[in-house]
């Protein structure tokens, strides 16, 4: 990928990926997606790139968190170590298991936390106005 | 000021008013009660579990320490956005020895990943000056939409 129109339209889009990461609403999947979708990056190295992207783009919005006073050090450090030691035994793990059926039960998981997450308030909106 | 941004007054009052009565004990085990000491073991667990995700699926843990820590654990933090600032400080430990692990396997080629570096910095940094500015509600409602639609992409 050299310095051309694609090089830009990349930093461009992963501009506005990175909004919604400092946003902090989630932007691995459209990372990922974007990634294999377009430029035909295999799914493995669009994991490993957007981890890293992520790493990038948190780390220079905790310089503005930081400022606003909304982080807990001792807080964020337990869940980060607890989060470590999540990672090192789900890289263990991942060899024996297929991935495919981890991605799908997340996937199911992910649809009735977000419809739990949704749902409830958008009833609540609708039966407010009748 | 509209139904999406919020004033400056508008997020100063909603600061002042999210702070009243509100502690971080809940989740940092100095709560001495049965309650407090299952939220422990709720958070510890999840905490882990967003770990797995990273290393496991390659995406996700952010979403799964989000969702929980708004769900059962919002009354410890000041408003939402600090559930987001705490969960984006606490996952890069794991998502970048995940990418290590990801590069020593040689499983992530970095030779162009310098065209991602810069727009992700300043990318994150823009995000969280815009969080100030855009009313909690929406953004739950944008989280929400994302962690729906991340679940059928992932099913599909």
């Amino acid at each position: 990928m050299g310095l051309d129109f694609s090089t830009l339209v990349a930093a461009a889009v992963s501009f506005f990926i990175a909004i919604l990461s400092g946003l902090g609403v989630g932007s691995g999947g459209l990372f990922v997606i974007w990634l294999v979708g377009v430029y035909g990056v295999s799914a493995p190295q669009a994991r490993g790139m957007n981890l890293l992207f992520f790493v990038f783009s948190a780390s220079a919005a905790l310089i503005f968190h930081y400022k606003r006073r909304r982080l807990d050090p001792k807080l964020i450090a337990s869940l980060a170590a607890l989060s470590l030691l999540g990672t090192l035994v789900g890289t263990h793990v991942a060899q024996y298991v297929d991935a495919a059926l981890l991605r799908k039960l997340f996937g199911i998981f992910l649809i009735i936390s977000g419809g739990y997450s949704l749902l409830p308030k958008a009833l609540a909106k609708i039966k407010a106005k009748f | 000021m509209s139904f999406f941004v919020l004033s400056r007054q508008e997020n100063e009052a909603y600061r002042r008013e999210t702070m009243k009565n509100r502690t971080l004990n809940a989740i940092t085990c100095q709560a001495q009660t049965g309650k407090g000491l299952a939220r422990c073991i709720l958070s510890a667990f999840i905490a882990i579990l967003s770990g797995f995700c990273n290393a496991a699926i390659g995406a996700g843990g952010g979403i799964v320490l989000t969702f929980i820590l708004a769900a059962f654990f919002a009354d410890a933090f000041e408003d939402r956005r600090a559930i987001l600032a705490t969960t984006q400080a606490a996952m890069i430990p794991g998502c970048l020895t995940s990418a290590l692990i990801y590069y020593a396997r040689g499983g992530l080629d970095l030779s162009n990943f310098a065209v991602f570096a810069l727009p992700a910095l300043l990318g994150g940094a823009l995000g969280s000056l815009l969080l100030d500015r855009i009313k909690p509600g929406l953004i739950n409602m944008i989280f929400s939409a994302l962690v729906i639609w991340s679940g059928f992409r992932m099913v599909r």
